[in-house]
């Protein structure tokens, strides 16, 4: 191997090392990032993001204009004051208005097939493109009598179109003569 | 051919699994509120007039608890019907309302209570229409002397209808 082949492949490792570096410390700075602990507002404000509007279509309890998501707002800033957890204020809100009250369907029982779903779906369909590409791919390996006799035909021809271009052209004193 | 029945076999069972997933829980006989039958939830604390309040001391007579508030239409509509209602309570003895305000202010309660009558302790705690699992007001319930609720009415209620369940329950 020459050096100028070797001093490249020892660029191209260095790139990869050093893109691998990074990768490694953008993950380590959003997984560790501590901007201190959550505040109050902070919680209620994450706590009526992940609450639906039970009167409203999907819509987070933070962003309705409804009575019924107001009271809970309302709800959520009182429990927090008191000093309740987040499970106790969820379990709460179940408890009144059923798991609906999630925007994030629990995974458990019926609702956990929002969760299943998808993967079951990815799965075969991930499926269904391998056994197809390899079917396709088994065909293009078995030709068929008229492939063999097209293809033959097409090397006769193009073996004559070569011999004729291969003999010298003729001499313009030939062409006199 | 065999893909293709694989295919098919795995579209009707995704197809049935999302059906059963949307018609999930929807039921058209079920009952207007989960707490008919029920001991009726803890309301207590301090009334928007300053007063202490607590349902179990109206245990022994019929209660009906309204949820309302001032902008509301309906509940405008239905407050002079509470109001006939907390007259025939005071009348004979067997009937007391209570009220909790739906996202309002208590200025805005104070006035409306002078402007269109009526008596009866008004709360403001925003965990007990959670209790009642309230979605839209006005909204009322019929407590009975046992501490049960016994009827659950949506959309304005009137001192016939109440008095007719009352009689009709007892």
């Amino acid at each position: 191997m020459s050096s100028g082949v070797s001093n490249k492949l020892a660029s191209m490792r260095a790139v990869w090392l050093g893109l691998l570096i990074a990768s490694v410390a953008l993950l380590s700075i959003a997984t560790f990032d501590d901007r201190g602990p959550e505040t109050s507002e902070e919680r209620i404000q994450r706590l009526s993001d992940s609450f639906a509007c039970p009167e409203c279509d999907g819509q987070a309890v933070s962003e309705s204009n409804a009575a019924v998501a107001a009271n809970i707002r309302t709800f959520i800033r009182d429990r927090v004051t008191e000093g309740a957890t987040d499970t106790e204020i969820r379990d709460e809100l179940i408890r009144s208005y059923s798991s609906d009250v999630l925007l994030n369907p629990p995974s458990e029982g019926i609702s956990a097939l929002v969760w299943i779903l998808p993967v079951v779906v990815a799965v075969f369909g991930v499926a269904g493109l391998v056994v197809s590409i390899r079917r396709d791919g088994e065909g293009s390996r078995t030709a068929s009598a008229a492939d063999v006799a097209l293809v033959a035909e097409a090397r006769t021809d193009s073996t004559s179109t070569d011999s004729d271009a291969s003999r010298p052209p003729a001499s313009e004193s030939d062409s006199s003569a | 051919m065999t893909i293709r029945r694989i295919a098919l076999t795995v579209g009707v069972v995704v197809a049935s699994l999302v059906a059963l997933l949307a018609f999930a829980g929807a039921s058209s006989d079920a009952p207007s509120s989960a707490l008919l039958g029920q001991r009726v939830p803890l309301i207590k604390g301090e009334t928007l007039a300053g007063e202490s309040y607590d349902i179990d001391a109206s245990r022994g007579r019929w209660v009906v608890v309204n949820f309302f508030a001032t902008w509301c239409p309906p509940c405008i509509v239905e407050h002079p019907e509470l109001v006939r209602l907390e007259q025939w309570g005071q009348d004979n003895g067997e009937l007391d309302i209570v009220a909790t305000v739906f996202n309002d202010t208590p200025e805005n309660v104070a006035d409306f209570f002078v402007d269109n009558g009526g008596s009866w302790p008004v709360l403001g705690d925003p965990s007990t229409p959670i209790d009642f699992q309230i979605r839209r007001v006005p909204e009322s319930f019929l407590v009975d002397p046992f501490g049960v609720v016994r009827a659950h009415y949506t959309g304005g209620i009137t001192a016939e209808q109440i008095l007719g369940d009352i009689e009709t329950l007892s």
